[in-house]
Order: C-alpha cells, then structure tokens, then sequence
C-alpha cells in the first residue's frame, strides 16, 4: 500500500506482447461487418439479403429474424437492437441492420453493399427542445424526456431571503472517448461455450448480454477481456461481443470484427451535450443559500447510461458546496442523434462547468476571491448533499483548497486567497482560475457490487481473481497491492488474474471511479478470508493470540504488547473464567515466514481460500424528491489553472495547473499521478479543442483528422498532488482518481480565462474563433 | 507510360495512401518515383539552392543551408504533420497534393522559388515553372499530364543582409494539424540611418482557392518605413486581397479576422529575422489591472 | 538528367490474398535484423504486412490514416506510420518493430525506463512512442526536453497526459548515456 510499484502487465506492454483484442487471429477464422442504417429516423420495411448469402466467401448474414435471444442489449434499458427488425424502428443513423460473416473483411464489406434495404423514413428530430414539446410524437413507449427531481429544503423561501441571485445559462458539446485503441472482438463457439474475446470495459456485462441474445444460460458464455487500450466509458455498451458471438455461431467459425476509426467516431457513443439553466440564492456574505437547475441531457437514439449520467448530474448540481435548499430537474432527452452514453466523469464535468463558473461570477459580484468563495462555501463533514445524505468523514475539499493554495504560493508566487496583478505582454493576457469537485464513486443510488477470489497457493504466492477490467487505469496493480498488504505477502508474490468470467465472480464495470474502492474492498475481503487459516496457524506455531501477529512482505511476527495490555483471549480469560492475569508471553523477535505457516496448513489438510464481495451502503432515490444515500464515498479535488489569451487570434494556451486530488488513501502515488496527468489532458481537451461535429443525427467528424485531441506539443506543467483524507468504508482508505481527474480542468481553465480578459465563456469548447468573438464584443475597438 | 490504366505518381504516400483508405483511389497503377536518384537530395551553388523533388520534410527542415537562406521554408517544413509523416512525405508531392493549406507553398512564394518539371520519358526537356503559376486550384496543379516535378529551385541573394524571411501556422493544435491559416513573408530592408522596406513579399494559405502572393500589400509597401503601425496597416490591406470560405476548421469570417494579424507578425518576425531593432515599441505598463480586478475583486 | 520511374504495376504471380488489387511483387528487407523475402499484394501496407504476414503484432493500428502514430515503426532508423506506407516501399530497408528493443530477454533501457516512471497505461501508444524514442536517442543522446515533445507529437496518447512518456524517455537518455 502506499507504494509506487511497476505495473503488473508493464512488460507484456512495453515489448508488443500484450494481446488486444485485434491481435487474436484464429485459424478458419472468418471476418464480420454490419449493414447499417443511412437515414436518422423511420421504419425498416424490407432487407433483401439474398445476393448477399450467394456471394462465394459469405458464411452467414444474419438479420433480426436470425438471432435467437431477445435481440436487445442495453445497459439500463434494454431498448437497443442487435438487428433491427422488419417494422420495427431506425432510431438513428448506424442502425445495424443485418450482419455478414464472410472469409475476408473485403468480401464482408461486399456483401454488406449487396443488401437491399427499404426504409421508410419518418421526420426526425434533431433539437432536444423540439423533442420535448408534447406536440411531438413520441420516440418510444415513453416520453421523449426522462425527468430525475431532487428537491431539499425550501427554494423558493431561499430565493425570497437572498441579498443576491446569480443566473446563469450553458452549453456543453459532444465529445469522443477517443481510446487510441478501436473497438475489436473474436467470438468463436467450442460445441458447448461461447468465447467472446473482446476490448470492454465490463466482461460479466458482456456475458449476460451475449446469454440473453443467443438464448442460452450465463454459464455457457466465456467472455475474456483482452488487454483493453483505453475506455473512459465507450467500451461498456454492446458494441461487437453479441454480433460476433452470433455470427460464430450461426457460421460455426471463429468471427472477428474490428472497427476501423471511422466506425468507432461514428457508432460508439459520445459524452451527452447538455443545455443548463441554472441559478443561485446567496447573501451577502458570500453564504450560499440555494441552487436552482434545469438540466438537459440529449442522450440520443438510445437510453446507454443516460438516465444514470443526468441523475448523476442532478446530485453533483451543488458541487462541492453545502447548499441547504436544492430544487433541480435533470432531462434524459430522446433525439434522433447518435446516441450518448457514458463518457469519463459521468455528466459531472459539465455540471463541474457551470457550478465552478457561477461560483467565480458570485465572487465577483460579491468582492469575494474566488478561493474566498469556496472556502466559505464547501463541504465540511457533518454537511449534507442534494439528495440529503450526510457526509460524515473523508472529506477533502477543504485540504484540496488548501494544498492549491500552497503550491500557488511556491510555484506562481501568488496568494490565491487575494487579488493579484496579471502580466500583459503584446496582447497576450495571463490568468488563473479554480476549478473544484466532488465525486461520488460508484453507480448512483443503485446496487454494483463486486466479488473477488483469493487463492494462497501452497507454495505461499496469491493468486487474486477479479472480474475488474483492466483499461490501462492500473487496477490489476492496484489490486494486487492491495491484497499483498492484507495478507502480508511481496507484491512480487501476487498475481492478478483479471476480466474472464470463467475464472472470477462480476466486479461490475471499470467506470464510476468505483473499483479501486468496490473492487478494493472486495478483494480485501477475500484475502482477508483466505489468510485467516494461515494466520490460525501461524499464531499456533508461535504460540501467541492471533491478534497479536502482523504480517509483511512473506514474515509474520508476533508483536510484543505494551506493557499491561491484555491481549483478547486474556481478557476472555479474565473476564469469562475469572482466572486471575498471567504474565505476557514472551514473543520478542519470534516470527515465522508465510510460506512455513502455508506449508504448515497443507501438511494437515487446511487450505486457504477466500471470496469476499462488497456493495457500498447506499439506498435508492426517492422517485419523487431524489433524496437518499447514493454514494458510498467521494472523491473531492481543487484544480487552478493558468492560460494565456491571445486577444488577437482568441487562441487560448493551458500552461499550468496545480491539481489537488483528496483519493483517501493513494493505493500508487505513481500510477495516481498518471491519472490526474491524463485526466487534465483529457480535460484541457474538452474544454479548448473537442467537438463531435454533429449534423442533422450524422457524425461529421470521421477521422483524427477533424476530431482533435491534445499531442505532447500542447500540454502544460502539471503539479499534482496527492491529499490523503481517509475513508473508513475504503480498503486501507483509499477511494477513487478515474474520473475525478478530468472533472475540474474545464472550470479552472474558464475562470483562468475570466480572470485573464474579463470574458464570460459559456459554452465549450471554447475555441478560437468563440474566444475571438466574444472579446470582439467586450472591446470592439483596436488597439 | 500511354498503355497504362489509370495512375498516379507515388512518393511518400502519405496522402495517397489515406484516399486509397476511403475508396478515392482507384489503384491503377502507381508510379514509384522514391528510386529516382537524381530527385532526391539538395544542392547548395551560388545563386540557388536546389531541392531535390523527393527531399523529405525532415530532411529539409535539418538542412543547414536551408535554414540559413531559406529559413521561412526551413521552419514550415518542420511543421507539416508530425515527426514521422515528415520522415515520409516529400517536398514535391505536399506541393503536387496542391492544398490551399499546404504549409510549404507559402515560404515558397515568398522566396520565388523555380519548379523544375519534365515529362516522364522526355527527361532532358525540362520546363522552369514560377511557382506564382503552379497551383491553379484545390488539387490542381499547372502540371500537364505526364509531367513530374523534378526539383525546386531557390534563388538567393548574393547577399543576405538586411534580409528575413519568416513562416507562421495557425492551427487547432500544434501537431499533426492542418492550417487554419499559414503565411510566409520576405522582407528586404534598404538603408542604415532610417532603414525602409525596399522589397517586401507576402504570402498567405487557406485564404483562397490556392496558395497566394499579396501584390497590392506589397506595392503599398515599398519604401515605407520599418514600424509596427505600418506592417498593422499592411495586415488590414490584406483584407482585400483574400477569399476565404467556411470549413471543418475554421469560419471565412475567423480566417478574414486573423488574417490582418498574421501579416502583421510576419512582417514583424521577419523583420527582426532581418536583424532589425524595433524603437517604436509601446512600453508595456508594470503591475497593469485585470478588468475583472476593476471590477472589485478585493477582500481576502 | 534521367527520370526513371519505376513501374509497381507487374504481372507476376498471381496475389495470395484474395481481395485485394490482383497483382502481386516480390520484396526482400530485413525485419528486427532477420532476413525476411516473400510475395505479397501490391498494395499491401507495411503496417498489415507485419502484423498479418509476418504475426508481428506489437505494431498497432489505431487510425489507418497516419494520424495517431500508434502504427510507428523505424525504417532505415526514421519513424514512419505504417499504415499509410506499402510494404514494397520497405523493400530493400531494414524494419525495426518493439519486438526487436528487447534482446535476449533483457529489456532496452527506453522500455526500462517506460516501467520505471509510470509511462505506460494502456499500453496501445507504447510501441509507437518507444520508437520514436529511440529514433531520437540513437540520434541524439542528450536531448532537451523540448526537443523530447517535438519527437513525440506524431504519437497521439489519450490515457497518460503525455508527462511522464516525456519523463521516461528523459531517464532513459541517462540510462543510455551510463552504458555507452
């Protein structure tokens, strides 16, 4: 715990011998590509597939008439087709339609031109406003918007009571995960099990999709992670697991599909854009009564996670702050847009956006600094969230502020706690801003619990079984950090067997920032059980009370108590049998190595085995009023950011963040630091150049080309660092980074921005051309 | 070379090859031309500095002969694509893909550079092409069918004092980036007491069909003296002189904004390329407020 | 002066891979320093060459058009994308892939040095990144940070914020700079 070790799968990865997904290659194997829809909206009518099954090469084209099971995948609603059926429903362009299997992806992609297809399209609606009116016609059973209400206290009394209201109005834009690995899986069918190897980010999830589609039982689908290059949230919907899967089996050959990155830019889902009006109650000094919001989501054709990222949205719509009196809607709007699903940080990092933007033009009007402000303002424990829940330890925020406020001092030689004078140098403007958060770690007031397997083998090393995906985030190390110190073994000792669901109970998905925290705990539970019958042992070997042993790294020693301590069992003695104290035995410097205590076991029979699972203590949200307790932790962080604006050419540069990130307990202050590094990569993107062009429901940007992300060249010095405030419920009191590390960085940077040229950006990304317009408008004469 | 179907003329590849990737590119046949020797490497001579058509981007940005007489060609090499796209792509074929946006056909204007073509199979009829005529259009090229470029010539002073060149892009990020607007500029200074612009050359990207010069800023420029009020003036006469459109990068109107101030630093930078010393600098006021401080961000 | 263009365009034997163009040619490069020669299609690229062809799969495709470097390899020593280069244009030129830094099972300082700070994620960009790395310090021991990102910016990474890669091939000129 606490150490900075080297990564368990670092060599396989630093010598090209870690196996993606599109490096399997099996023999016979055949290639898949799927029909897809062209137009946004209507009914499929007619697919003629016969010059398609006739062409030499083709193994099997499916369509929805093909598939056995229920053909629909979904991670909350189950409202997505694998095919689309005749009559029923194209909700969006990239519909799959039919698949083909065929020798060669040349051939595949020929078959597929040579299904006919008749859709008769219906009009689409492309504005989440539009698709709100109730003239609308309904995409679904149900409405077109899925509402989330959180109500506390009293809005309206803490409206009339404030000295001042702060409105305020923003939009936020579509982004791509953009894992440099696309999406890719091999399914291949053995006479008995199904085997899907494939990128994800959930494998159980998989599996039980793939089971439901096929109709067969869980316990024939073995869904194997392949060392995944990246997900951030894409790769936990249904993308290839179930389309291979049923293409293997109908051909009765291996199926590989991999996409190419253009398919991944258009079909996979996107970070929802949202739409958020928003306003605060305050007095006048600087105490915040009251936030009021309406939050709209465009989640597009389908569910994904939608409803999970507005709820999620709806509880963060504080920050974090202890605001009394919340009333807030979150929309889950249905469009014919490509639809939008979960993307790093949850709906958080545009809520992050507009709170931490209001939060500065509060301090602002107030005369307050912006670190004044929040100081005042932020969750202490004891205080209470949207949905009511206390907070009763493990909060950070305050020590974030703090360590912020420090670091400024000795890297920018400024008090962020008071005004500060900027530098100008040829029309270039310097400035900083705050950006803080708060983060719940797991799925929001829904149960997600992981399980895990310890094995202690006879020669003493571990073996941990989790179903925790590995995505490149470090859990496999994580983990197996985590078990080596519960059990008090060499991490060298541990091995981590991850993401096959033949070999390991469900850990959920790797999202929510929730495995180090669930999966920790989980895994800490299972070595803790299998390590009881070798510490029985180890405590009869030494003849000391079991309590009295520490284990570390492969010795345990019996500790010597402090002088007139009892340990339990003498106190048992004491008290039960009423015998009178007997001296202390004396273990001074006795010990015994973990691997004698094992082979003590294994000489008379005992083994030792664990299984531990763990699901935070939550309840569910009121359907009406959304209170309850929907996190069993939080993760807490301040960012402040420094950028330059050229006031010329609205081009804006990142060029320092100070990051304090509040993790509990940091399990690799190295691979920690990683995070937040990637996370403010991530986020700088987000805010200054991403945008999934969207276009009457088509993707316009296809390729690397016109969907940008950050290279080496455009990155700034980043001073993270690791603020420590324990959470009880967490595994040695650790919680999560994940997402946490992204979701301040749009907030400093705007702020930054405010402070360096006085403008208001209300919208991402903020590019250059919006940069150059609104300073256009703030002073429209030259120089 | 007339029995051949359909061909296209292949160096690095690297735009080639991703419209092969999208289906735009019927592969006929293509004509490797990496092997021809005499089309590869650059000559220093007096007078000129001949780059061989196939000199990749890398190797002309490492040049030093480049860098010293053609510094503005030298800094936008080093800024095509990437590292590894310029280890591939060619001099010739970035000129011959024809982009308006193409980062080497600005320096090149700006340095009146020479295209040496010759017609495949009629190698010692060599056609000497101003490079103010080679780009007609958006992939189009003055090129006739047949006809390769061999190499480019660069023509040089007999001195370079009291000369500058210097090369600006404008992009979303800073690699692996099209121009949203790129420019190169020339400038020739005359005399020593009060130094004046004798010849000044100015070239912009992505503003209009192709590559172009900016002749009526030029004109304007001749003679006046060397200050930031007048290369300002210079960057919103430039206004008149462009066309640009809207496109995935960039508005036209975007473009027309930033346009005045690219010319504006590049006749700034290659002025101080010239060596010269700007004295009408507006002093930049020490401890200068934020209007968001003006606004009474006081209290601790 | 002669200009002599060399036709790619032969009928030889016919293609092994059925799909493609038809036409096929006969290369001979060096792979990792092992001798390799073989037909292929025309217009087969390098990137798939290895991977397909050869069951090299450290090289990685992340785009197919050259821009995210995660296809690097070296030819003749310079990083290029593979994806959007032919095979037949690596005819005659060595081919250096991550599989040939290790050698005779012990890891190159660069990879080295890639574990040592934290460098590696997900591990979909390292190969590519390695690469470039050591195109860079093979040239150059000694090298600037500066000098590090510009070498570094053809290779796009979405998991590590690209700090501690820089890091790594920092510590790694050090590694090497110790043992020459």
């Amino acid at each position: 715990m606490g150490q900075s070790v080297r990564r368990a799968d670092g060599i396989d990865k630093v010598t090209g011998k870690a196996l993606f997904a599109a490096d399997m290659c099996m023999d016979g194997m055949l290639y898949g590509k799927a029909l897809r829809s062209t137009v946004p909206h209507g009914v499929l009518e007619a697919l003629d597939v016969e010059a398609a099954r006739a062409l030499p090469g083709v193994h099997a084209v499916l369509t929805a008439a093909d598939i056995p099971g229920a053909n629909s995948h979904g991670i909350i609603m189950k409202d997505e087709p694998v095919c689309v059926p005749i009559g029923g429903k194209v909700r969006r362009v990239g519909d799959p339609l039919a698949l083909v299997a065929a020798e060669t992806e040349a051939i595949a992609a020929e078959a597929v031109r040579r299904i006919r297809v008749s859709i008769r399209e219906l009009p689409p609606v492309f504005d989440m406003f539009e698709a709100i009116k109730p003239e609308t016609p309904r995409l679904y059973d149900h409405p077109n918007a899925l509402n989330r209400h959180i109500e506390k206290g009293d809005v309206d009394a803490a409206f009339a009571a404030a000295d001042l209201c702060v409105e305020g109005h923003y939009r936020t834009q579509r982004v791509e995960h953009g894992y440099i690995e696309p999406e890719a899986a091999l399914a291949y069918f053995d006479g008995n099990i199904v085997h899907v190897h494939v990128a994800t980010q959930n494998p159980h999830f998989d599996a039980k999709e793939v089971a439901r589609n096929l109709g067969i039982g869980m316990h024939k689908v073995h869904v194997v992670q392949m060392t995944t290059g990246g997900g951030f949230g894409g790769k936990l919907d249904i993308s290839l697991s179930v389309p291979t899967a049923l293409l293997a089996c109908a051909s009765n050959r291996p199926v590989k599909i991999v996409w190419s990155r253009t398919e991944s830019l258009l079909f996979s889902v996107k970070r929802h854009p949202y739409v958020v009006d928003i306003k605060h109650a305050v007095k006048a000094d600087g105490t915040i009564l009251a936030v009021q919001c309406a939050i709209y989501g465009d989640t597009g054709a389908y569910a994904s996670f939608g409803p999970g990222a507005l709820t999620r949205a709806a509880v963060h719509c504080t920050g974090p702050y202890n605001i009394p009196n919340v009333r807030t809607d979150a929309y889950t709007v249905f469009t014919n847009n490509p639809t939008s699903g979960a993307m790093r940080g949850f709906g958080v990092p545009q809520m992050s956006f507009v709170v931490e933007s209001q939060m500065d033009c509060i301090a602002e009007k107030l005369g307050l600094s912006p670190y004044a402000l929040r100081y005042k303002n932020a969750l202490r424990p004891g205080d209470a969230i949207s949905t009511g829940s206390v907070l009763r330890q493990s909060v950070g925020i305050v020590k974030t502020l703090e360590a912020v406020r420090t670091k400024a001092r000795e890297v920018f030689h400024l008090d962020v706690a008071a005004p500060h004078k900027r530098e100008q140098t040829n029309g270039k403007r310097r400035g900083f801003g705050f950006g803080c958060m708060m983060y719940g770690c797991g799925n929001t007031g829904l149960p997600n619990p992981s399980g895990a397997f310890v094995d202690i083998l006879d020669d003493g090393t571990v073996r941990v079984l989790t179903g925790c995906a590995e995505i490149g985030q470090g859990s496999s190390t994580v983990l197996g950090q985590i078990a080596a110190q519960e059990i008090g073994v060499p991490i060298e000792d541990v091995l981590v067997l991850a993401g096959d669901t033949s070999q390991s109970p469900d850990a959920g998905a790797s999202s929510a920032s929730r495995q180090t925290y669930i999966s920790g705990n989980a895994v800490q539970r299972a070595a803790r059980e299998a390590k009881t019958n070798i510490y029985t042992m180890a405590a009869e070997m030494l003849g000391v009370p079991v309590d009295a042993l520490v284990g570390e790294n492969g010795v345990i020693r019996a500790q010597p108590l402090a002088s007139g301590q009892l340990s339990d069992c003498q106190e048992t003695c004491q008290s039960s049998l009423g015998l009178a104290p007997v001296p202390a035995p004396n273990p001074q410097g006795t010990s015994v190595t973990f691997k004698e205590a094992v082979a003590e076991c294994r000489a008379k029979g005992i083994m030792s085995i664990g299984s531990g699972w763990f699901n935070p203590p939550t309840t569910s949200l009121d359907p009406v009023t959304g209170q309850g307790d929907p996190y069993g932790c939080y993760a807490f962080a301040s960012q402040l950011a420094e950028v330059e604006v050229d006031t010329e050419t609205g081009e804006v540069r990142l060029l320092q963040v100070v990051a304090a990130h509040d993790v509990g307990k940091s399990v690799n202050p190295m691979h920690c630091e990683g995070q937040i590094q990637g996370g403010i990569i991530m986020g700088m993107g987000y805010t200054l150049l991403e945008e999934a062009l969207c276009e009457k429901g088509k993707i316009r940007t296809e390729d690397l080309n016109t969907y940008l992300m950050a290279t080496s060249m455009d990155v700034p010095i980043i001073h993270p660092l690791i603020v420590e405030d324990n959470e009880k419920t967490g595994p040695f009191g650790a919680k999560g980074i994940g997402e946490p590390a992204l979701i301040p960085t749009s907030a400093a940077v705007v702020n930054a921005i405010f402070d360096a040229v006085g403008v208001r950006v209300r919208s991402l990304p903020i590019t250059p051309e919006k940069m150059l317009t609104l300073l256009k408008k703030v002073q429209p004469s030259d120089k | 070379m007339s029995a051949l179907p359909e061909y296209r003329l292949f160096a690095g590849g690297t735009d080639l090859m991703v419209r092969k990737g999208r289906g735009l590119l019927p592969l006929g046949a293509i004509i490797n031309l990496l092997t021809v020797a005499e089309m590869q490497g650059i000559v220093e001579s007096d007078g000129s500095l001949d780059l061989g058509a196939l000199a990749t981007h890398a190797a002309i940005a490492a040049h030093p002969g480049v860098q010293q007489a053609a510094g503005a060609l030298a800094q936008a090499s080093s800024q095509v694509g990437s590292p590894q796209i310029r280890n591939m792509g060619t001099l010739a074929g970035n000129m011959c893909n024809a982009s308006p946006a193409a980062d080497t056909a600005t320096p090149l204007l700006a340095l009146e550079a020479m295209v040496v073509a010759a017609m495949m199979g009629r190698p010692a009829r060599e056609r000497h092409i101003p490079i103010r005529e080679f780009f007609r259009g958006p992939g189009e090229t003055c090129l006739e069918p047949g006809e390769v470029v061999v190499r480019v010539r660069i023509p040089l002073a007999s001195s370079t004092l009291g000369t500058g060149s210097s090369f600006i892009k404008l992009a979303r990020r800073r690699s692996l980036a099209i121009a949203v607007i790129n420019g190169a500029a020339w400038i020739a200074l005359a005399g020593s007491a009060a130094p004046c612009i004798a010849e000044a050359r100015i070239a912009l990207g992505a503003v209009a069909p192709t590559p172009i010069r900016l002749p009526a800023v030029e004109d304007w420029l001749r003679g006046r003296p060397v200050t930031k009020a007048v290369f300002a003036e210079a960057g919103r006469r430039a206004l008149a002189c462009i066309n640009p459109i809207n496109d995935i990068r960039a508005t036209a109107d975007y473009r027309r904004d930033v346009a005045a101030v690219l010319v504006e630093r590049l006749l700034t930078q290659a002025a101080l390329d010239a060596n010269f010393c700007f004295e009408d600098e507006a002093p930049v006021s020490p401890g200068c407020v934020s209007p968001a401080q003006a606004h009474g961000v006081a209290t601790k | 002066m002669t200009v002599n263009a060399v036709c790619l365009h032969k009928r030889t034997a016919p293609c092994k891979r059925p799909g493609t163009c038809g036409e096929s040619v006969h290369i001979a490069l060096t792979v990792n320093g092992h001798a390799v020669e073989t037909d292929i299609p025309v217009d087969l690229t390098l990137l798939d060459f290895l991977r397909e062809n050869l069951g090299l799969t450290g090289t990685k495709r992340g785009c197919g058009e050259g821009d995210c470097g995660a296809c690097t390899v070296l030819v003749d020593g310079q990083g290029v994308t593979s994806c959007v280069m032919l095979a037949v244009q690596a005819c005659g030129r060595d081919v250096f892939t991550v599989e040939g830094l290790a050698q005779g099972g012990r890891l190159h300082p660069i990879q080295e040095a890639f574990l040592e700070v934290g460098a590696v994620q997900c591990g979909f960009c390292t190969p590519g990144m390695l690469l470039m790395a050591k195109q860079l310090l093979d040239a150059n021991p000694n090298p600037t940070r500066k000098e590090i990102v510009a070498q570094l910016a053809g290779n796009l990474c979405r998991c590590t914020g690209y700090t501690k890669i820089v890091d790594a091939v920092d510590l790694a000129a050090r590694k090497m700079r110790v043992l020459s």
